[in-house]
């Protein structure tokens, strides 16, 4: 499992790399769009799977967060008149999310909790990344850079969060 | 009766008034009178993180964030969900010192002192 979590940090990281260029606001709002969706999927089936109360109500607090986020998201789009675009990470960090359901699926108890918590982990951090070495430097309308500033902290929270519980799910 | 006779009694009356209001100042300085203090939720924050207050006065915490929130200091005081541009308020009546946290987001802390 180790192993998997760290090839995964790898393919993620390169992700970034190739990324770490200008993208324009119409890239960033899908990247947000596609970062948070993942989540919520991702979270719908722990929600479902798991029978960890922890891990669970984490779950369900990814499900409603990355949700009101990404409801300011699309109001935001929908003002300013962008439409999604997408590009080399958005697709990158669908893949990636549908890589992660699929091998979630052949996984149960306490080997699910433990690869939706690592992946969790890993995909804030992957997300904080983004935000800070491309997003947020690269966003030109001024409220488009203001709500990724002011959602930053929800992935640091997140990440954080997770890690508590990895280290509750590995100490069992 | 003089129109002299009639303007003392007001100008006693107004000297009491004026001691009265300059009283009653005084006890609001010195803290007596309850105050509403806000702590806005914000960006995953509690702000300001910390605020002093006295016994008496009343918390109101607003939560302007994208999703709910809580501020729940373990047995003292628990919000339960505040949804977004919802707010809650709390009055306490005991000095002491509270740390409290966001029970959805435990990495989310703040303190209470009162005094």
């Amino acid at each position: 499992m180790k192993a998997s979590v760290i090839v995964f940090a790898g393919l993620l990281s390169v992700a970034a790399a190739s990324s770490a260029q200008e993208v324009n606001d119409a890239q960033i709002a899908s990247i947000v769009v596609t970062a948070n969706q993942v989540d919520i999927d991702a979270g719908k089936l722990a929600e479902a799977n798991s029978t960890n109360p922890e891990v669970k109500d984490f779950a369900k607090r990814m499900i409603t967060d990355h949700t009101g986020v990404n409801k300011s998201a699309t109001e935001l789009v929908t003002k300013l008149g962008v439409t999604p675009q997408d590009n080399a990470t958005s697709k990158s960090l669908k893949a990636g999310g549908d890589k992660n359901l699929a091998n979630l699926k052949t996984l149960k108890g306490a080997a699910f909790d433990k690869a939706y918590i690592d992946h969790e982990v890993v995909y804030h951090q992957q997300v904080l990344d983004a935000l800070d070495k491309t997003l947020i430097p690269s966003a030109r309308n001024g409220e488009l850079k203001a709500l990724l500033v002011k959602v930053r902290p929800a992935f640091v929270a997140h990440r954080d969060h997770a890690k508590k519980i990895q280290a509750s799910l590995s100490g069992s | 009766m003089t129109p002299d006779r009639l303007n003392r009694p007001l100008a006693v009356r107004a000297a009491v008034l004026a001691l009265l209001l300059s009283v009653s100042a005084g006890a609001a300085a010195c803290g007596s009178r309850p105050v509403t203090h806000t702590v806005t939720i914000d960006s995953t924050t509690f702000q300001p993180g910390d605020l002093t207050v006295n016994a008496g006065d009343t918390i109101v915490w607003i939560n302007k964030d994208l999703f709910p929130h809580t501020a729940t200091s373990g047995g003292l005081f628990d919000s339960g969900s505040i949804a977004p541009n919802q707010s809650w308020q709390y009055t306490p009546s005991e000095p002491g010192e509270f740390d409290y946290v966001c029970s959805f987001h435990p990495t989310m802390k703040g303190r209470l002192s009162v005094k």
